[in-house]
């Protein structure tokens, strides 16, 4: 046996450095509806997401769920604003430019700015095999940059998820599953025990190199997450942002 | 695989992901699915190759028409309960089937607190799943001699995961899992404690533990009577009950009386008076001290059979 101390602390070392790059990509979105001092709204996690070559324009794009937009973003209900906060605390407008209700992802600009924080990298969730480590990082209860560590607890693409016609809250996504439903669907979803809580929709699920495998998105039960695998939302994301445009579209359903 | 190292790492987090998953699958085919027609099925543990299934008792909700799903996800199996011990909640279960993958079992000291420690199940039809944490507690017990654990873990239990097993790093078994046993705690029972349980089950249907036949209450002992006898525990159990024809009975103990101890040693709450029982086979003998009237005595019992 080793000696105390001989793995630990290099493990651990590479663990919080890993958890550190990660973070400065973190954001902590907000909607607002209406109302001159601040915002009312909810609020979520959302990541830097490689934009090239979605965007051309020098233009950041950042990931997040679509429940977590969802009130700000519908126009009919009045002003909706949205906000992104950097881990280094400033705060910047973003526009909603592709929402995927189905999938529960959604994409926002943010318009170019000096020392933006690096898009994270990009790994691929249907590599991953039951036990390999997990990272999550996100604001649950609004606590910036909460870092979670867990495992891949069910196989990827092993998750049904049965859409019925019930609607997710749309603070933290959770959601009962119902019996029997008509739109029986099996959604693509990557399973985890990290401990997560409302606010870390949104958020990113890396694996042990560091790369993003998939977007926080639901959570059954603490220590039960369901995240939006990276395949499903570079999908979503090169059919959305195909054609360069400045207006919202609707993503096409994959 | 094709991951590429990202940039400052020293591929420990790597290395220890990969191995958790070589655990994980190591100990995958002898995960088994648990189906007794209820909604909720269990999970299990091929214990032997030739066809014994443990898991836990009440996640098996009736005696017929079981089956046991393999790890192929498509092999089921007829099964039949060879036995149930209600006091650990642990059910035996048969195949007809030999070759069957056992698990590997821990040795007695494998299991210390803060391990790492992976909780196994096939709730539904998801397939295997696989939650960790670390052993978080660990108590020590013997039974006739036998040295024994529980353990509990920090590990996120399913539903669905009680039956299944608790693994180590190396993919071994320290643990037979239970939502229910620790009121919401996940706790395992040992790797030999389960044993000695199977065996007894799968010898004798059931597992037969020293039983006295009395009553009792906790009670705080007045005083002048911890005074006069000269007793260092405030509490004593307060015979409220005897069996008629039981051990305690034919022991002389009878209603009104304080039982104070159990060869010797304090018995100051009713779990411990459970758990020196649990500790002893039928048949054994053991001195009960009692305060009776204002005086000690002792009585011996021939404890005997739970019926």
């Amino acid at each position: 046996m080793h000696s105390s101390g001989a793995l630990f602390a290099p493990l651990l070392a590479e663990t919080g450095a890993l958890a550190d790059r990660l973070r400065q990509s973190v954001v902590l979105v907000r909607c607002g509806v209406g109302g001159s001092n601040g915002y009312t709204g909810g609020h979520g996690s959302g990541v830097f997401w490689p934009a090239a070559p979605l965007l051309t324009n020098g233009d950041a794009l950042v990931v997040t769920n679509d429940h977590v937009v969802a009130g700000a973003a519908d126009r009919r209900r009045g002003h909706g604003r949205i906000e992104i906060e950097l881990a280094d605390g400033r705060r910047l407008p973003a526009t909603v430019v592709a929402r995927d209700r189905e999938n529960d992802l959604a994409a926002l600009r943010i318009p170019a700015a000096p020392d933006l924080p690096p898009p994270v990298p990009i790994g691929d969730a249907r590599n991953l095999r039951v036990g390999e480590l997990i990272v999550a990082v996100g604001n649950p209860f609004g606590v910036r940059g909460t870092t979670t560590l867990g495992i891949v607890s069910g196989a990827p693409g092993s998750v049904t998820w049965l859409d019925g016609n019930g609607e997710s809250e749309a603070y933290g996504g959770n959601r009962r599953q119902r019996g029997g439903g008509t739109n029986e669907r099996r959604r693509d979803l990557l399973q985890a025990d990290v401990v997560l809580a409302p606010g870390n929709s949104g958020g990113p699920l890396a694996n042990a190199h560091g790369r993003v495998v998939g977007i926080a998105a639901m959570i059954l039960s603490p220590g039960i997450a369901l995240a939006v695998p990276a395949h499903v939302v570079e999908q979503f994301l090169a059919s959305a942002l195909a054609a360069p445009a400045t207006a919202p579209r609707q993503a096409v359903a994959a | 695989m094709g991951e590429q190292m990202s940039s400052g790492g020293g591929g420990l987090l790597a290395g220890l992901s990969h191995e958790i998953a070589g655990a994980v699958e190591r100990a995958a085919p002898s995960v088994v699915r648990v189906d007794d027609g209820s909604r909720l099925t269990a999970t299990g543990v091929i214990w032997q190759a030739d066809g014994v299934i443990l898991t836990t008792s009440h996640g098996v909700e009736r005696d017929e028409e079981l089956a046991v799903e393999l790890s192929d996800s498509t092999t089921r199996l007829p099964a039949t309960v060879a036995g149930r011990d209600p006091d650990t909640d642990v059910a035996v279960l048969r195949v007809q089937a030999s070759g069957l993958p056992a698990i590997e079992r821990a040795g007695l000291d494998d299991a210390r607190v803060g391990h790492l420690a992976l909780a196994l199940g096939r709730p539904g039809t998801a397939g295997l799943q696989a939650t960790i944490g670390i052993v978080s507690s660990r108590q020590d017990s013997q039974t006739a001699g036998t040295p024994e654990y529980i353990l509990s873990t920090d590990a996120v239990l399913y539903p669905g995961f009680s039956g299944g097993p608790l693994i180590d790093v190396g993919g071994r078994m320290i643990g037979l899992l239970n939502r229910a046993f620790g009121r919401g705690a996940a706790v395992a029972l040992g790797t030999p404690l389960a044993a000695r349980v199977a065996d007894a089950l799968l010898t004798q249907g059931k597992v037969s533990r020293g039983y006295l036949g009395v009553r009792t209450q906790l009670v705080a002992l007045p005083v002048p009577l911890r005074q006069a006898l000269n007793l260092g525990q405030e509490r004593g159990l307060l015979v409220v009950g005897v069996e008629p024809n039981s051990p305690a009975e034919q022991s002389g103990l009878t209603l009104g009386d304080l039982l104070l101890s159990v060869n010797g040693q304090n018995v100051d709450d009713v779990d411990e008076l459970r758990s020196h029982l649990r500790a002893r086979r039928a048949g054994e003998s053991v001195t009960l001290g009692v305060a009776r009237a204002g005086s000690r005595h002792d009585l011996s019992v021939t404890l005997g059979v739970e019926g």
